[in-house]
Parts: structure tokens; sequence; C-alpha cells
């Protein structure tokens, strides 16, 4: 979508972070602020992101402010190194996937039963297999971003939110 | 066996409450021809049909029921949420609130509770899935008596897919009817019970 390109591209061009003080364990100010401030790829080595300083013996804060002093406003080795725009797309509005989830569920149920009836068919077995793939990404895309969808995949460590959101049946549910 | 996912088959969200409507609506959920009594009778047969592709049928259609009774009771839920008193008086929900307040209950649209009379799970393959045709007509006669009686689109939308669903059920029981009847004497169905008389050869 070109809003969001144009989005990225000013993210990129502002100043990385709090001048200069770039600290591997404070979040990214060009970060989407909707990431609730995940770390910048680039600053985590956990996310086996492109390491920020090649030279690994380097010292990375002193590359990055030596970069800084340079220039202010782009930092050259910043958009080289920087995978974000590939690991850290704005995440969909959580009704657009709610309503993909409704269609490829949609999909995959009105499949299943075609094809226990029909199961030799090429086609439909085809159909079936596309769908899923994608089926299995959205959920949990949705699951890691909004809520379980699943209890065998609830993702929050510190409280059970299986209870904790709406129910279907409510005006506020899916 | 069931898990399920935390979400409707297809989504719900009524603005207007209307205890009249739900009064009616309620009939797909524990009425004659409801969701309930066609996840029941599918669901039971299914042990007693010699054949996978069939079993696998009626589980399958008997789960997507399970949803759509769900969707029923969502819709009766969602008209009834925070009535005055002058909105059920005179309303065919009256006697309804008397025993059930606004709590979702399974009987027909004329008071009678659901039963296992409004199903049968009769052992025979051929008569079982010839029920589960007709079940679905019946079922898709109940939805197109209910679109005509509303015109709120949020409810109107969620029991015209419902309808849809039937038809596509209906289909995919006359296939399995064709399966069953493929793997018999062609010149006489009725010859033995695939389900039950032995040495049958049932490709089970």
């Amino acid at each position: 979508m070109n809003m969001n390109n144009q989005n990225m591209n000013t993210r990129r061009n502002m100043p990385c972070n709090q001048n200069g003080q770039c600290n591997p364990n404070t979040p990214c100010t060009r970060d989407v602020p909707r990431n609730q401030g995940t770390p910048c790829k680039r600053d985590m080595p956990r996310n086996q992101g492109t390491p920020y300083a090649q030279n690994r013996s380097m010292p990375r804060q002193n590359a990055y402010m030596q970069d800084m002093r340079k220039n202010e406003m782009n930092t050259p080795e910043c958009r080289k190194d920087c995978d974000m725009d590939k690991d850290r797309r704005p995440m969909p509005d959580r009704r657009m996937l709610m309503k993909e989830i409704y269609q490829l569920g949609f999909a995959l149920v009105e499949t299943v039963l075609y094809l226990d009836t029909h199961p030799a068919d090429a086609d439909a077995l085809n159909y079936y297999h596309q769908i899923k793939k994608r089926y299995h990404m959205v959920m949990e895309m949705y699951a890691k971003e909004y809520g379980p969808l699943l209890n065998s995949n609830v993702m929050n460590e510190n409280y059970w939110s299986w209870v904790a959101t709406p129910m279907p049946w409510e005006v506020e549910g899916c | 066996m069931w898990n399920y996912e935390k979400r409707l088959e297809y989504p719900i969200n009524i603005k207007k409450t209307d205890p009249t409507m739900a009064a009616m609506i309620i009939s797909q959920y524990g009425g004659p021809d409801g969701e309930l009594g066609a996840s029941m009778r599918y669901i039971s047969q299914r042990y007693s049909m010699p054949y996978r592709e069939v079993a696998g049928v009626l589980t399958d259609i008997g789960t997507e029921e399970l949803a759509h009774l769900e969707m029923v009771s969502t819709m009766v839920h969602q008209l009834t949420r925070n009535l005055t008193m002058e909105q059920i008086k005179g309303t065919p929900f009256e006697a309804y609130y008397v025993d059930h307040t606004a709590a979702v209950w399974p009987q027909a649209a004329g008071g009678i509770p659901f039963s296992a009379t409004e199903f049968q799970s009769k052992g025979d393959p051929i008569t079982d899935l010839v029920e589960d045709m007709a079940a679905e007509q019946k079922a898709r006669t109940t939805y197109d008596n209910l679109i005509r009686l509303c015109h709120d689109p949020d409810v109107v939308e969620p029991l015209k897919f419902l309808r849809a669903r039937e038809i596509v059920h209906f289909q995919r029981f006359g296939e399995a009817l064709r399966i069953v009847q493929d793997k018999l004497d062609s010149k006489n169905f009725y010859a033995f019970n695939p389900a039950f008389d032995k040495g049958c050869g049932c490709g089970k």
C-alpha cells in the first residue's frame, strides 16, 4: 500500500534514537509506535537480524556514535543493515485480520466437506493445501498480536488471556 | 473430539433488540428442524455408517451444526439484551421470559422443548441419509420463513448464510447416499443392511 511505503521512508530518515545514546535495550524510536516498543531488529542479536556492526570486535555503541556524529539525519550503516522493512511490517488492523480469518476458515470448512465426498479430487486437494497454509499463518499473526483463538495456543505467559478476551457472542466479540 | 476456535462461524452484531424475533428464531436452536436436532442426529448416526467417507461427512457436518446452534443462540441473546418490562409485555417472548428470563434454552417457537424424538438414528445407511436430506430441507424452509418475518439486515444476513449452508449440506448428503449405493448391489439396494448384517463385505 502506498501510504505504508511513505511512512516507512519517513521513519527511515528520522534520526535514529536518542541523540546517539544508542542502547540495544531501548526500543528504536523509528519503529512503529504500535509495536509497543519492540526493539529494532538491528540491535537484538537474539532476533537473528543482520548485526548492526559487521565487525563484531568493534564495540557497537562506538561505531554507532561515530556514524551519528558524521550525519545526524541519515545514518548510512543504519539503512544498509536495517531489515526493519522486511521484519517489522506494520501489523494489519485487527478487524481486517479477523475478516481474513473468517473467510479462510470458511473456505476450509467448505473444502473439507467437499473432500469428504470427493476424496480424490486433485483440484480440491490443491485448493485445500493453499488455503490451509495461509489460514495457519493468519491465525498465528492474530494470536501473537491480539489474543488467543485456540486454547492450545495461548501466548500470554503471565495471565490466562483465554478468559480475558470477549466471548464471540458479545457485541464487542468476533 | 472437539476443539473450538474462539469466534463464530459468521460474524453477528445485532444493534437493535427485538424479543418477538428472538421468540421465533429460537426454533432454529431447539425446534423440530433446528440446529441442535441436526447436530445430534448426524453425530448419533455416524457410528453405524460402515463407510469412512460417510462417517466423515456426518461428523464434519454435525460439527458445523454445532457452530450454527452457537450462531442461533447468539442471535437470541443479542436480540434480548437489556430489555425493559414494556418491551417484553404483550410480545410472544413474554411466556419464555417467565421461565427463562433472558437466558437461552432449547425450545421451539411454539414452546415445545427440544427432545430426541425430533430426530432419528435408525442404523440403516440409506434410511439415515434420506432422513438427513429431508432434515436439511426442513431447516432451509424454516430459514425461509424466518427471513420473511424479519427486516433488520443485522439479523437477515446471518439467517441467509445459515439457509445457504443447509442447501450445501443437502448436496453433501446426496453425494454420501450415492457413495453408499455405489457400494451396494445395483440390482437391489435393500438386499441387506450394510451397517448390521454380518459378512456383508462392507468397506470399513
